[in-house]
């Protein structure tokens, strides 16, 4: 990465009157590779280099980026942010204020074994195929069978006005295998480790390899066959257990995205909407039950949203959201901060390419592990659902309603599980839902990656993190409203 | 990646200039384009097939009756898609 264009980008800023600049010079390589019945339906490596430049004029932002990494570009991408910010103080009400960064001359690398750029595409894709048709063997009834893989790797120098020079390289990877199955009209679908093709940790190739793919397919395509027999879920109320997989998705949707400060403000509602959680509610709020603490947390080992700095140059750190059941924090900017009169940013500013301007995006949002084994709370359920993979979600566009539906669940009598159950679906309302969590495992806690979380416009798409366990929730709607 | 276009201010061109410089970013892209199928096909593969752009897109978000972003972005690319039968 080049020092020296960073240089000449915030000089030119600076001469150009700005009283603030930041540089993001990035590259960004990206590999995915599906197999689908049989065939390498995808064989896909991206690469994407810029830069972006992110201005301050008499309190109003400027942002500017290329993908021309010359010299004579940056000159120009230079003035043109400073000419955006003069353009923006137009209609300036009051000058951007924020509060100081953490970050200094620094780098950063995830910490891994094996690169997955290094491992061969022979050898990727004979897991796959392996993977792919060992599923498809486990049911006439499975019309589609597939398995990914996919792998990122960021490369980038973050430098501003301020002195910091911060390099880092995130790399991230993971896979899956999906089981569709169908039969006179019914249609079920099956996934190991998650649905929308598997799960993602950054780490090296080991941590693809430790989802042993190939292991789990004969479970995932069996079981993709037994729904299309299974009851349905029954319309009821009562005591609903979540394992992992569905919880980070519950965990994403109902505290993440209202927790971001721009939501919060009113200042951003793209994709996701804004916010329940008004400044108002901050420290009183009693957002779920005392059982519930939530994080920020950009320190985590293997999370998808875990790095050495955010893309404004504050340090990775781990944040309450709620603690003891209590709303206690945000995710925020530099700028957010200051208009909330918090003391720092949470770390959580972050663009999906050094051509984009960072916005509030979530890191690792973790439910912190309680006091039970995921399998102690099964035995102590008289009655309830217990739900699994994430199948469909949709939440009001304040985060207060919504209702999730999984790819299988079980009824669960005296302590086991009695039977499996297709088209499982709960609903809640978010601070009820949380408020009746009576028991969260510690046993089976562990870092989900979603790497397709969409924000702002122009769309952003951003790799994040959830750790929990498994937890369980009383009273609660299952089955749809007859 | 599409680069080291010329770069002049568009108020500062007449009709004539707007059109020479399209031309001129036509060319580069074609050139790229071609250039990135043929070092395809010369490491033996079957079919291939280029695509180059080069985007100016500028975008301003109001947020509270004020500008809450206001941004320009020049994207590129060009992406390779070759088959190879052996």
């Amino acid at each position: 990465m080049s020092l020296d264009l960073g240089k000449k980008g915030l000089d030119e800023a600076v001469k150009a009157g700005a009283s603030y600049a930041d540089v993001r010079i990035g590259e960004i390589l990206d590999e995915n590779l599906t197999v689908k019945n049989g065939v390498p339906e995808e064989v896909n490596l991206l690469q994407t280099k810029g830069f972006g430049i992110r201005v301050m004029i008499k309190g109003s932002w400027g942002f500017a980026a290329s993908v021309d990494l010359t010299r004579k570009e940056v000159v120009e991408i230079s003035q043109k942010a400073v000419a955006i910010a003069r353009a923006s103080n137009k209609t300036k009400k009051k000058p951007v204020m924020f509060r100081k960064a953490t970050g200094k001359k620094d780098s950063y690398f995830t910490p891994m074994k094996k690169d997955p750029f290094k491992i061969s595409l022979e050898e990727k894709m004979e897991t796959l195929v392996n993977a792919e048709r060992t599923v498809s063997k486990q049911s006439p009834h499975i019309k589609v069978s597939q398995a990914f893989f996919r792998a990122m790797q960021e490369k980038k120098l973050f430098m501003n006005t301020e002195g910091a020079q911060i390099h880092q390289q995130i790399n991230w990877n993971g896979g899956g295998i999906l089981a569709i199955a169908i039969k006179n009209g019914e249609v079920q679908r099956r996934s190991y480790p998650s649905s929308f093709r598997g799960n993602f940790a950054t780490s090296g190739y080991e941590s693809f390899e430790s989802l042993q793919l190939i292991e789990h397919a004969e479970q995932v395509g069996k079981e993709a066959g037994q729904l299309l027999k299974a009851e349905k879920c029954p319309s009821t109320t009562t005591d609903l257990i979540i394992t992992g997989d569905q919880l980070a998705l519950q965990i994403h949707e109902s505290c993440g995205h209202p927790t971001e400060l721009d939501r919060a403000l009113g200042m951003e509602a793209d994709y996701a909407g804004t916010s329940f959680l008004t400044p108002d509610k901050l420290n009183k709020l009693q957002y779920g039950s005392k059982l519930v603490n939530i994080t920020a947390d950009a320190t985590v080992q293997g999370g998808l949203g875990t790095f050495g700095y955010d893309d404004e140059g504050t340090t990775a750190k781990k944040v309450n959201l709620v603690k003891n059941g209590i709303f206690v924090g945000y995710q925020s900017s530099r700028e957010t901060a200051a208009l909330l009169e918090l003391k720092e940013s949470s770390g959580g500013m972050r663009a999906d390419s050094p051509l984009a301007i960072p916005l509030i995006r979530m890191t690792n949002i973790n439910l912190s592990a309680g006091d039970w084994k995921a399998e102690e709370i099964v035995e102590d359920t008289q009655n309830g659902v217990l739900m699994q993979t994430n199948r469909s979600w949709s939440i009001d566009d304040r985060r207060l309603n919504f209702q999730f539906g999984t790819e299988i669940g079980w009824i669960i009598k005296e302590g086991s599980k009695e039977k499996m159950i297709r088209n499982p679906t709960y609903t809640g309302i978010t601070p009820e839902f949380w408020g009746s969590c009576n028991a969260i495992s510690k046993d089976d806690w562990k870092m989900w990656g979603t790497p397709n979380c969409g924000k702002g416009v122009p769309g952003q798409v951003m790799y994040v993190g959830h750790g929990c366990g498994t937890a369980r929730y009383q009273k609660v709607r299952v089955g749809l409203i007859k | 990646m599409a680069a080291a276009l010329p770069v002049t201010r568009k108020s500062e061109l007449d009709l004539s200039s707007k059109m020479e410089l399209r031309r001129m970013i036509t060319n580069r892209l074609l050139e790229i384009a071609e250039r990135t199928v043929k070092l395809t096909l010369q490491h033996k593969a079957d079919q291939a097939q280029a695509a180059a752009f080069l985007i100016n897109s500028s975008l301003t978000r109001y947020a509270n009756s004020q500008i809450h972003q206001n941004i320009a972005t020049k994207t590129g690319a060009d992406k390779l898609f070759a088959d190879t039968i052996r």
